[in-house]
């Protein structure tokens, strides 16, 4: 027996909030730090509007917006001593431009692949990279890890760069940093990107699937695998071992069992674990065999 | 630099709108409650259904998901401010964007193929459409089921939607 | 029904034998009279409205699925700056309760809540924001109760009793011959448990309104319902308010299929715009709706059929467990239906169905789009085709061995209306060339992805049922600005009666779309003709029209014919007012107003008379009224809610199978509907697209899961209806019109067949792809995927196991 409040009902106290929009990079982390909790920081606000909606968490009373700092709306291409071109894509810059931009969308055609995979054309205008990478289940997330995507934080004048991979073991915790970019490679050879959902198009992921691969038709053999898995309430992980047993030219069968013990233990009210598992298991099982085959 | 009550400054259909508003306030509460614009229609109020979708810059986008800054500097055109008479290929306009009272030729299409019943997403399937005919004169159907990948309709099945779509694709507006 | 321009329609499938073709070159495929104010964004819906001085209103509901409710504290919230009022079960004048058959349902809760939609308290205040401000000050006490969140838990001995009558809202029963001795003389028996899942309707405009207190005490509720003057009633009882001092305004509507008929926030504005005295507008969340509304019943449906060896069903059993939440709504007469269509439109010479309603903690279960039909006729398709599977025959012919003929009794033994639909739609199927392909599975385009076709057959009933009022009516009314008025009662929820009652007007009167004014949605000017609901508005306005046009358009004859000086026989209606019929023929003289021979046309086709001119001339207003009721069996001691009127329809699909992914596409569907002469044939079309897409969610997407009583799934971003890129690449669908010569009925209903037939076709094609017996809706793709060994082994050739 206990009195009860019914806070959901607060998160429509818009009227509260204020919104600050610094020039730089600089500026909002101090806001950030000035703020804490109190603040958050907003790019397209898509994802965190599907939070406030939800009562997941509330609009705070104030908001950092990053549209105003340059560097973070930017796509750059940046001087690479290694034959492949090396990419900057700014926290901030939306889906859309990712997805019709010559260096991004056009000339990495996973990174391509997977944004289209992500919601609706008009939510892809305005939502952005580092949203769907800060809500640690986004669809890019698979496709950054299969390209060795790098995260580029700023903290207390100091720029940072860590492995996707790396950033997403960590527990996320570290408030203190703005991310500010990503960076990965074009590479050549071959790619797909596969979103299984609750229906066609703009679903939740049940599993996504990111590969990356080059084949050696000389050889018959696949070469620089790199496979990466995600989906909603699942961390995204890559596939390392069923990676290996793709480019020692295993059959798909030991492809699916390497892909099986890979596979996070995630279930909700859609799906279960085991099917997870074995739909994401098949599909790249499946797929390589393909690609092996020629 | 700090938004409190800011001074918003854009244009809705064509008009240069200045007022004070919260800046955390949505564009489709902008739309609807604070300028009478109800032809933008609340359904989910998490960008999932469409209703709400208006032009921002030709662009569909969800109203529910913007905010009043986002909107800074931007040309919002909602269904009221929608039209197809003659600017198509108006140069400095957006082209579905011209204000008066002639219905866009997905309109008419849409009423003639019955892709309409209760009507409450009809506005937001006719915004996806228009911004659609705005890049792809003939669009494919491959390229209208994307356009309206973000609007759910209830009542039609999307089949009557889909053949006012493909009629107005291959009846392209005809003025220069 | 291919729109004959549709290059789809060319000479593949159904489409060739549509009659609407000839029916749109007679000009019936119309344009909604409300469509370009849709498309346009112009036309106001309720939700959209607002007055000067309004104030929003707020619903507080539990924040558990069963408790003890022990204390309610509004003063926090009362004292609130911009708060007007914060109303508890203390505030309502009336009844405390309503509900369209049994006001069980509190407007505010007392003492106990039972789901989490329950009410505990409303406010309005100044802006939506301080409203839920006030919400989250008001504190309740609550004691927690065990929830009940399954059905066979509510049946437990010693379950908590949610209501005073115990768990059980209804039981039926319906039983011809001796059904568990018959099944000793069967060659073969199949016998299956079937679920179905909960489904929302989700209309895209959730439910709210505006209420407004009238300087003259009335009270004007501005609010989408399927049935104005029903809401009226029950308004009336909770304000404790005459029916005359309510207004209720309640079309245009942004969907419905149901969900709109029981109340759902209108005692909550009313009651709010009577305490504060301004007006109040209500408009739910998204999220507020999925929390509050009523649902399609989860059903368990367990059969056991059995046929002879030369596959004629000698008996059939079916046990039907339906959730209906925690209050009754219309769950006794879901359970009816259900039981009614349980064994379809078969000759089945032993029949035991028997029906359970049970009370539960997860939300409330009620009116659907279908009607308890949908789930029952799933289950009993899929006997059809298991029986046929056993039997080694084709389900189709299975199907014909067994099929109704036009003079046999209803499924309950009633007489009903004769056609011979049953076979023109089993007919109409084999027309589909997806047929030729049902026999044997087939490879997509990927070694992996399995097709097969499906097909099922419906058989579906209209109208309220025997012994349930049903009335029906209408009024036409030659209005002073010369407007033929046609005045009735129904809703206008995008199912297109606006649409009809202007075709009806053009057939009977010959008048063109402007002669004609269409009033519909507002008690204050319709009278009674029952409700939109049941597939009946099109057959009753069919009906009405039959009444009162000949009569009408008699009388304004009469009365031309007596101002232009000629015989009744001389005179017609038609475009613009009454034209003469013979040569030679005076003019109405506006400026005299008298005939004028020399005005005389030497033409013989002249307007003789406007329709204002008619008007202006008439002494008092021509109005014209019946009333009658929805018909009904002529037997003498028929079941109630057994039903009189039946439509028929076959659905032939074929889908994909991924067997990666377990994953299903509907690639094709071929409808074939009897349901009598189409009067919208652009409303019967997308009745039936637009059903079936609804259907394709029951069957692949859609369920409200609930865990513990409280939902899982909340918001579009997990609750998920098809959207643009699930629908099948094709659709046809093919209208048989011909009814028996002497039929006097007219139109049946088309408004929920449509929604029936897909799950079972899908179900029997999936079979037919893969080899999995689909017995559990929505599909889950957890029961057709594969290992993928198991997947290469098939397209080696071996058999991919089930």
């Amino acid at each position: 027996m206990e009195w009860t409040g019914h806070s959901e009902h607060l998160t429509a106290a818009v009227g509260m909030t204020q919104v600050w929009r610094p020039d730089t990079t600089e500026e909002a982390w101090r806001l950030k730090r000035q703020y804490g909790t109190f603040a958050s920081y907003v790019a397209g606000g898509t994802w965190l509007r599907t939070r406030w909606e939800s009562g997941s968490s509330v609009l705070p009373p104030y908001l950092i917006s990053l549209d105003k700092i340059a560097p973070l709306q930017a796509i750059q291409q940046l001087e690479s001593e290694q034959e492949a071109v090396e990419l900057r894509i700014g926290a901030a810059v939306t889906l859309a431009a990712i997805e019709s931009h010559p260096l991004a969308g056009g000339a990495v055609p996973l990174l391509g692949k997977a944004v289209s995979a992500v919601a609706a054309p008009s939510v892809r205008r305005q939502a952005t990279i580092g949203g769907n990478v800060m809500s640690r289940s986004g669809d890019l997330i698979p496709a950054l890890l299969a390209l060795d995507a790098v995260i580029v934080s700023y903290s207390q004048g100091q720029y940072e760069r860590q492995p996707l991979a790396e950033w997403l073991a960590g527990d996320g915790g570290d408030c203190d940093k703005l991310t500010v970019g990503f960076e990965l490679k074009q590479v050549g050879g071959s790619c797909w990107f596969r979103k299984i959902g609750r229906r066609e198009t703009f679903t939740p992921s049940v599993i996504t699937i990111a590969c990356a691969y080059r084949a050696d038709s000389t050889a018959g053999r696949l070469l620089d695998v790199r496979i990466a898995v995600g989906g909603a309430g699942m961390a995204p992980v890559r596939l390392y071992e069923a990676e290996t047993a793709a480019e020692s030219g295993a059959s798909g069968a030991s492809v699916y069992a390497a892909v099986r013990k890979g596979i996070p233990s995630v279930a909700d009210d859609y799906a279960s674990a085991a099917y997870r598992r074995m739909a994401a298991a098949n599909v790249i099982a499946a797929e390589l065999d393909r690609a092996a085959s020629g | 630099m700090i938004e409190t009550n800011f001074r918003l400054s854009c244009t809705v259909n064509g008009e240069p709108i200045e007022r004070l508003v919260q800046p955390a306030r949505r564009l489709l509460d902008l739309l609807r409650e604070d300028m009478d614009l109800t032809g933008t229609k609340p359904g989910c109020e998490a960008g999932r259904c469409g209703a709400c979708m208006v032009l921002v810059d030709g662009q569909p986008m969800n109203a529910c998901l913007m905010m009043a800054y986002q909107c800074e500097g931007r040309s919002v055109v909602t269904i009221e401010g929608l039209s197809g008479c003659g600017q198509r290929h108006a140069s400095g306009s957006h082209p579905a964007e011209s204000y008066a009272d002639e219905p866009h030729p997905i309109q008419r299409a849409i009423v003639a193929e019955g892709g309409l019943q209760c009507g409450y997403c009809t506005p937001g399937i006719v915004i996806s459409l228009a911004g659609l005919y705005n890049r792809t004169v003939a669009p494919s159907r491959e390229q209208i089921e994307e356009a309206l990948s973000g609007n759910l309709c209830r009542c039609t099945g999307y089949e009557g939607i889909i053949r006012a779509a493909m009629r107005a694709s291959s009846h392209p507006d005809p003025t220069p | 029904m291919e729109k004959p321009d549709d290059d789809r329609s060319s000479s593949e499938g159904a489409a060739a034998s549509s009659p609407l073709n000839n029916r749109r070159s007679a000009g019936r495929w119309m344009e909604r009279p409300d469509g370009a104010a849709k498309a346009a964004g112009k036309l106001v819906y309720l939700t959209d409205m607002k007055k000067p001085g309004m104030l929003h209103g707020k619903i507080l509901r539990s924040s558990y699925p069963h408790a003890r409710l022990l204390e309610v504290d509004v003063s926090a919230a009362s004292q609130m700056p911009g708060v007007h009022a914060v109303l508890t079960a203390d505030d309502v004048p009336g009844l405390n309760g309503y509900g369209i058959v049994t006001q069980d349902i509190p407007v505010f809760c007392t003492d106990r809540v039972r789901h989490v939609g329950d009410v505990i308290a409303a406010v309005a205040a100044d802006t939506a924001e301080l409203a839920a401000a006030a919400l989250s000050a008001v504190r309740v006490q609550y004691e927690q109760l065990a929830v009940i969140d399954d059905p066979a838990l509510a049946l437990a001995p010693d379950a908590p009793q949610l209501h005073e009558g115990g768990n059980v809202l209804a039981r039926t029963r319906a039983a011809f011959g001796d059904a568990d001795s018959a099944f000793d003389s069967c060659a073969v028996i199949v016998e299956e448990e079937y679920v179905t899942p909960r489904q929302l309707h989700l209309y895209m405009e959730t439910e709210g309104g505006l209420f407004v207190p009238e300087e003259d005490g009335r009270l004007t509720v501005y609010s989408p319902t399927q049935h104005g003057y029903k809401d009226r009633l029950q308004l009336s009882r909770i304000l404790a308010m005459p029916e005359e001092s309510i207004r209720v305004v309640s079309s245009p509507i942004g969907g419905s299929f149901g969900g709109k008929d029981e109340l759902n926030v209108q005692p909550y504005g009313a009651l709010l715009a009577l305490y504060t005295g301004r007006p109040v507008k209500m408009h739910n969340s998204r999220r507020e709706s999925v929390r509050s509304s009523i649902k399609r019943h989860p059903m368990r449906i367990r059969m056991k059929t059995g046929a002879d060896k030369d596959g004629r069903i000698i008996a059939h059993r079916a046990d039907i467990l339906a959730d209906t939440g925690a209050y009754a709504t219309l769950g006794r007469e879901v359970l009816m239906f259900a039981t009614e269509h349980a064994s379809g439109p078969y000759r089945i010479p032993n029949v035991l169905i028997e029906g359970l309603s049970v009370f539960t903690n997860n939300g409330v279960a009620g009116e659907f789009r279908g009607f308890g039909g949908n789930q029952v006729i799933f289950a009993l398709e899929g006997q059809i085709e298991r029986l046929a599977d056993r039997l080694g025959l084709d389900a189709w012919e299975l199907r014909r061995r067994n099929l109704r003929e036009a003079d046999d009794p209803g499924p309950l033994g009633q007489k009903i209306a004769p056609t011979d639909g049953a076979r023109q739609v089993w007919e109409a199927a084999l027309r589909s060339p997806l047929m030729t392909k049902r026999g044997g599975g087939a490879q997509g385009e990927e070694p992996w992805l399995l097709r097969g076709v499906g097909a099922a057959i419906v058989m579906h009933g209209g109208g309220l049922g025997y012994g349930i009022p049903d009335p029906a009516g209408g009024r036409l009314r030659l209005a002073d600005d010369g407007k033929l008025e046609a005045v009735f009662g129904f809703e206008e929820f995008g199912q297109g009666v606006i649409s009809v009652l202007t075709l009806l007007m053009r057939d009977h009167f010959g008048c063109a779309g402007e002669d004609i004014r269409i009033v519909i949605g507002d008690t204050d000017t319709v009278p009674h003709t029952g409700s939109a609901t049941a597939s009946r508005a099109t057959a009753m306005a069919w009906q009405a029209m039959q009444r009162l046009a000949p009569p009408f358009a008699e009388s304004m004859l009469r009365k031309a014919a007596e101002l232009l000086g000629c015989t009744l026989d001389q005179l017609e209606t038609g475009e613009g007012g009454i034209w003469r019929t013979a040569d030679p023929f005076p003019v109405w003289d506006c400026q005299s107003e008298r005939s004028s021979p020399e005005a005389c046309s030497p033409s013989c086709q002249t307007l003789a008379l406007t329709y204002r001119q008619l008007a202006a001339a008439m002494a008092e207003p021509l109005v014209q009224e019946t009333s009658f009721d929805f018909p009904v069996t002529s037997s003498a001691t028929p079941a109630v809610g057994s039903h009189f009127l039946y439509s028929y329809a076959s659905v032939v699909t074929e889908v994909e199978v991924d067997m990666l992914t377990g994953k299903v596409r509907v690639l094709r569907t071929d409808h074939a509907v009897a349901a009598g002469p189409v009067v919208n044939p652009m409303g019967f079309l997308g009745q039936i697209e637009g059903g079936s897409v609804m259907a394709l969610g029951f069957t692949l997407t859609e369920d409200v899961v609930m865990e513990e009583g409280r939902y899982a799934r909340q918001q579009l971003d997990t609750y998920m209806i098809p959207t643009i890129r699930d629908i099948p690449r094709q659709v046809c669908v093919e209208a048989v019109e011909q009814l028996p010569e002497d039929d006097p009925f007219g139109p049946r209903g088309v408004g929920e067949i449509g929604t029936v037939g897909l799950a079972p076709a899908v179900a029997a094609a999936v079979r037919n792809a893969c080899g999995s017996w689909i017995s559990r809706l929505p599909i889950r793709p957890e029961q057709l995927i594969r290992p993928y060994h198991a997947v290469r082994q098939h397209w080696r050739g071996g058999d991919i196991g089930d």
